[in-house]
């Protein structure tokens, strides 16, 4: 994630305007921000209409706490937090997660899809993310993608760092065993 | 699980910045709820204020509104005071409640494209909306984002249909709020005819606008959810296109009252799995709206 100085400057104004309550710079940081963060909610949470409200959900907290932003760090990686806690409130809430899944799960899991793939397509390796039990998909994601580290995700789903770790390599063994039927070929072993 | 670890480095690096479209229409009802939820912190305290000045400068006349409005931005205590707007602030506090009830009653003459929805919000959430009456023009600030293109893409569909959804959300109050905006009116029309419509289905015809798109079917012949069909009315130049995870087309129709049974153009049935769909049309107003859905064929 490498932003220029430019981009910082905007988001700094964007921010500011934003706090102020301009609705054209509430709108203009939601459509900057939305699209990518869309694709976080979607990682966390499988289905389609729950991820949108998820994105609903976030973005009003971060307008709301938008006056805490305090300018350290990047607007990015501040607004993303803030959806990932949302995605993880709402697992609890929506699914009682508990983050240990049983194995018949993960079984029926494994037979759910049969599609072919030729080549990896971003589409295709959200697809993965998506099919993956709720279980490990959350440790999966914010170890994975958005590099939190075993200790925190332990902290923030309440588990040991130990179990995140293991369900880490679940997931893990999940998708390789699924990137295997896709003839995808990793490199190390 | 030390050394590399290809799996992390294969998602981790592609996935970190993938985008997915976000539906237009979400905006608009984040935007309804910012100003609810953020009233009553601390937080948003100076954006509440300027709303407030919002609407009193719209209140004002417009000369005095612009000055008053650019000043306040700066500096939230105004110093150097100048003639009109100094006094709007000495009584901005005292009583601020009553003043956006006032200003609301003003927009509402004021902006008349805007009427509905000032009107809509004065009766549902009371006062504090009046930020959302999106002044143009007098606002000074133009965003340039890179997603310049969308912003102007999203104005053509998320201006009136903010007013729209709310509409159907809430039909009882509606009925009773006197309206020149042909879309609306066409929406309560739509729905209460489909309470006398003799269609099989008791699924109202909506408008392309407010259709909830399938995200589902099961074309396995068991006379549920075979197909993959909408209802919608009031369209026109409708398309449909339906896409699979190669991103090839594989089924598309221009027929309003299309039903698709999941066969690919080669007469084979879809496999079960992940597609996308795109529909696009002209509301009655001529106004172009395009959605889209991801759709799971299974079993």
């Amino acid at each position: 994630m490498s932003l220029s100085g430019d981009a910082m400057i905007e988001d700094t104004t964007l921010v500011k305007a934003c706090i102020k309550g301009d609705s054209r710079a509430q709108k203009a940081l939601f459509e900057k921000f939305a699209p990518k963060m869309f694709a976080v909610c979607l990682r966390y949470i499988g289905d389609f209409d729950e991820a949108q409200d998820t994105l609903q959900d976030g973005f009003i907290k971060v307008f709301n706490k938008l006056s805490d932003f305090k300018n350290e760090g990047v607007l990015e990686g501040w607004i993303r937090r803030i959806i990932v806690n949302t995605c993880l409130d709402s697992i609890r809430k929506n699914h009682k997660t508990k983050f240990n899944t049983s194995i018949s799960e993960v079984e029926y899991q494994l037979e759910y899809i049969d599609t072919s793939f030729q080549n990896l397509e971003l589409e295709e390796l959200m697809n993965l993310v998506q099919s993956m039990p709720n279980g490990y998909r959350v440790v999966f994601n914010m170890f994975a993608i958005e590099g939190y580290t075993h200790k925190e995700i332990g902290e923030k789903l309440g588990i040991n760092e130990n179990t995140s770790k293991s369900q880490y390599l679940r997931a893990r063994s999940f998708l390789r065993e699924r990137l295997k039927k896709l003839e995808w070929k990793e490199k190390t072993v | 699980m030390e050394g590399k670890d290809s799996i992390k480095d294969l998602f981790g690096e592609r996935l970190i910045n993938h985008e997915v479209p976000v539906n237009p229409q979400l905006w608009s009802s984040i935007a309804s709820q910012i100003p609810t939820v953020g009233s009553t912190s601390i937080a948003t305290g100076s954006g509440l204020s300027t709303k407030i000045l919002i609407a009193i400068s719209i209140a004002a006349s417009v000369g005095t509104g612009i000055y008053f409005l650019k000043t306040k931005n700066q500096e939230r205590e105004l110093e150097n005071p100048t003639k009109g707007s100094s006094q709007t602030t000495s009584s901005k506090k005292e009583d601020s409640d009553k003043k956006i009830e006032r200003s609301n009653l003003e927009i509402k003459i004021l902006s008349q494209p805007e009427q509905l929805k000032t009107e809509l919000q004065a009766e549902g959430q009371n006062d504090v909306n009046t930020e959302e009456i999106n002044v143009p023009d007098k606002t000074e600030a133009t965003y340039t984002t890179q997603k310049d293109k969308n912003i102007h893409q999203n104005n053509n569909v998320a201006e009136v249909p903010i007013s729209v959804k709310e509409v159907t959300r809430s039909e009882n109050k509606v009925s009773e709020v006197p309206t020149t905006n042909s879309a609306i009116t066409a929406v309560i029309a739509q729905n209460s005819i489909s309470s006398t419509d003799n269609n099989s289905n008791i699924i109202p015809k909506e408008s392309l606008l407010n259709v909830v798109l399938p995200n589902i079917f099961t074309p396995n012949g068991d006379g549920r959810n075979d197909f993959l069909e909408l209802t919608i009315e009031g369209v026109t130049d409708f398309s449909v296109v339906v896409l699979d995870n190669m991103g090839k087309v594989i089924y598309q129709s221009e027929d309003v009252r299309f039903k698709w049974d999941g066969t690919l153009p080669n007469g084979e049935k879809a496999p079960k799995g992940h597609y996308v769909y795109y529909i696009t049309g002209k509301d009655s107003e001529g106004k172009l709206i395009s959605k889209h859905s991801r759709l799971t064929i299974s079993n």
